[in-house]
């Protein structure tokens, strides 16, 4: 079990499943003999086989959380037919794939906020929405954004674009406009890739999305940095 | 179809009197094994191999073909290959080989049964094939013509697996394709061309000799740039003392400092993070293992979109702790340095020029050349506020993608930013002016450029333009700006 890095064996008889051998199930079939077998190697394996749950693969997850809860595993099939055994590790790889991109999205989209909030207060960032996205939204004619939460992705790339009102966002995102710009460039259509489910993303992609979120972390740690600097002085 | 190939068929095909020579000569003499086509940059070999591998597979069911190429080529290869196909009404298709669509058709079929089908056009990089395991894969089954194009890349490893491949008997033909023939194959049939020996149909040269014209634009450095890219090569200098593993890094690293700060700061960013792994393996005291270094390496040559390709490095790596720490926070020092960095004056002087090359022109078509893809992708972003049309082409885009992006190019002239993998393949006698970001290692690659715009059907001026930094930082560019004075004048 070590070799193949695997935790449970099921146990069958021809094709009828007896239990589960585990490292516990053994544990507890070790502690069972209160001393009194010497050799534990020699007992057959049925003494330390435990019983799991069969589940069927129309079973709602979520009824089988308090057996993973316990076991770390479930049996998928029947006691004549086993089809699989899903292991807690399975489960949380399936939804991290499946949700890693969202998170990763999201964690993005709050940190660009959070630099660009640091960079304006109210005031100014009504300035930049006027000279960045006013025509756009009147041209679409549709409502303008007034606050961040009411912009896209989009509109947060449109306004560090906008040359005319860069030099505020400057000291939160770093000097050069450009090199902040091509970073964020692919950001809107991957989005959108995302969250309508147009296509999976490739690794690479999920590489620049992870690359561009840890980038903006790290500035607003610079920038708490900055600031906790200038407080004490 | 008649079996004995006639130069007519390869007329049809869209070949070149010397291509089309150079194929039935190569079908018509079977009994000559190791054949060797050494002719320069940008003369059709991708076309001429494809039209070699289309005769075959219409002439014979079971035809098996292996293709060994840089991997940035093979997208090319599949794409000229299918079209030389397309008229064909077979239905073989060129096919891909990287490691998952190896695992992928290897489970299809019993174990230890071999996985290649008997008739199919496998395309590989020679660097999955060089692998052992795979070596081994290949030579067990019979190819009736193996391609190795890029053959002078034929060293180390790889020259090992084609000896391997020859050992064991399994080609039955073989056609090496080269600009720079440099590695020896005994009984080889040689066949060298040169520019002025390729003629159309009507006899006219392709490559007639055009006036080289160059244009040198310097640009100087702001101090803060200055001391960076001293800081930088302190790095790469202090990297090229940790043996083998440094200096691959040190030079790559170098170079990419040379072509653009967006590049450089990507490439020290995914650098970081596999050096993350290993201080903390170091911290923890644990090992280094050879995927942690190999690792390292293809994160780096990923960022080289060029068709030169690398022999790894040895995988025993021996460094000091205390010293790979103290280089992983010069590191980040260095990383946290380009954010803070107000100017680009290499951009800037591009933008300038730029700028007052597309004044008042009604319509201008010019080429931005760089070896790296992040720069392309920085550059482009940095042209949007010039409003000329630009367009981007990389090696990752499909051979579709690539062809529409040069036809909008071709009918909207404007600005046209590419990678060398990218050029590969491409015939720009309509461009006026091509614009190297960076320059190559090896003088000989640039003067393969050239070739790309100086040919047949040229009915303007053309100049290379190349941006001079007049602190003179990098060795190889200074030496081949050295050497271009000498031989052409500049404007």
């Amino acid at each position: 079990m070590r070799k193949k890095n695997i935790n449970q064996v099921p146990v069958v008889a021809g094709e009828e499943v007896l239990g589960v051998f585990s490292y516990r199930s053994l544990a507890q079939g070790i502690h069972k003999l209160h001393g009194n077998q010497s050799d534990v190697l020699s007992l057959p394996v049925e003494e330390f086989i435990e019983d799991f749950k069969f589940a069927q693969i129309t079973d709602e997850l979520k009824a089988l959380l308090d057996e993973f809860d316990l076991k770390d595993a479930v049996l998928v099939g029947t006691e004549k037919r086993l089809q699989g055994i899903v292991t807690v590790v399975d489960a949380l790889r399936y939804f991290y794939q499946v949700a890693a991109p969202y998170i990763l999205i999201r964690e993005i989209e709050l940190a660009i906020r959070e630099l660009m909030r640091t960079s304006v207060d109210g005031d100014e960032l009504k300035e930049c929405i006027e000279k960045a996205l006013k025509a756009h939204y009147q041209e679409k004619k549709l409502p303008i954004p007034a606050c961040l939460e009411e912009m896209t992705i989009s509109d947060y790339v449109s306004i560090l674009r906008f040359k005319g009102t860069w030099e505020k966002f400057a000291p939160a995102f770093g000097e050069n406009s450009n090199i902040v710009y091509t970073k964020l460039k692919p950001l809107p259509d991957l989005r959108n890739d995302i969250f309508h489910f147009r296509r999976e993303i490739s690794v690479d992609e999920y590489d620049g999305l992870r690359d561009i979120r840890d980038w903006l972390l790290k500035r607003i740690t610079k920038l708490e940095a900055m600031k906790r600097i200038s407080c004490n002085e | 179809m008649n079996n004995s190939p006639s130069v007519e068929y390869f007329r049809n095909k869209g070949l070149l009197p010397f291509q089309a020579e150079f194929a039935v000569t190569f079908l018509a003499e079977k009994s000559k094994l190791y054949w060797q086509l050494v002719s320069p940059v940008g003369t059709g070999k991708t076309r001429l191999a494809g039209a070699i591998i289309a005769h075959e597979s219409e002439v014979s069911d079971k035809k098996r073909f292996l293709l060994l190429c840089p991997a940035s080529l093979l997208t090319q290869w599949q794409y000229v290959i299918s079209e030389m196909l397309s008229s064909a009404k077979r239905g073989i298709k060129p096919l891909i080989i990287d490691r998952k669509t190896y695992l992928e058709i290897e489970s299809s079929v019993p174990v230890g049964q071999n996985p290649w089908p008997p008739i199919a056009i496998i395309l590989m990089s020679i660097d999955l094939a060089k692998r052992d395991d795979m070596v081994k894969n290949l030579a067990t089954v019979n190819w009736d013509l193996v391609i190795l194009d890029e053959s002078h890349l034929l060293k180390g490893k790889r020259r090992a697996l084609f000896d391997h491949l020859v050992k064991s008997g399994v080609m039955k033909r073989v056609l090496l394709l080269t600009a720079t023939p440099l590695h020896k194959v005994e009984n080889i049939v040689k066949k060298i061309i040169k520019y002025q020996d390729i003629l159309d149909w009507e006899g006219k040269p392709l490559f007639p000799s055009f006036e080289k014209k160059l244009i040198i634009i310097d640009f100087e450095r702001t101090n803060e740039e200055k001391a960076f890219l001293n800081e930088v090569q302190k790095l790469t200098k202090e990297l090229a003392t940790l043996r083998r593993y440094g200096k691959f890094q040190s030079l790559i690293l170098l170079r990419v400092a040379s072509s653009s700060i967006y590049a450089l700061e990507e490439s020290l960013r995914r650098l970081l993070v596999r050096w993350k792994i290993m201080r903390n393996k170091i911290t923890h005291n644990i090992p280094w293992t050879n995927e942690d270094v190999a690792m390292t390496e293809q994160d780096l040559i990923a960022e080289l979109d060029e068709v030169e390709i690398f022999e790894e490095v040895s995988n025993t790596v021996t460094i000091q702790p205390k010293k790979f720490i103290e280089l992983y926070q010069k590191l980040e020092a260095l990383i946290d340095r380009i954010e803070e960095m107000r100017t680009d004056s290499k951009l800037n002087s591009l933008l300038h020029y730029l700028k007052t090359s597309f004044e008042g022109k009604r319509k201008k078509y010019l080429c931005i050349w760089t070896s790296f893809r992040n720069t392309a992708e920085y550059l482009m972003s940095s042209v949007q506020d010039l409003q000329i049309p630009s367009y981007l082409l990389t090696g990752s885009l499909t051979g579709d993608e690539k062809n529409s992006g040069l036809d909008l190019f071709r009918k909207k002239g404007g600005i046209l930013i590419s990678t060398d993998a990218l050029m590969e393949g491409m015939t720009l006698e309509f461009v006026d002016e091509c614009i190297n970001y960076d320059l190559p290692l090896n003088p000989n690659k640039f003067e393969q450029r050239w070739g790309r715009f100086l040919r047949y059907g040229r009915k303007t001026e053309f100049h290379m333009v190349i941006l001079r930094d007049q602190l003179g930082a990098f060795m190889w560019e200074e030496k081949l700006l050295w050497k271009l004075q000498r031989t052409i004048a500049p404007k």
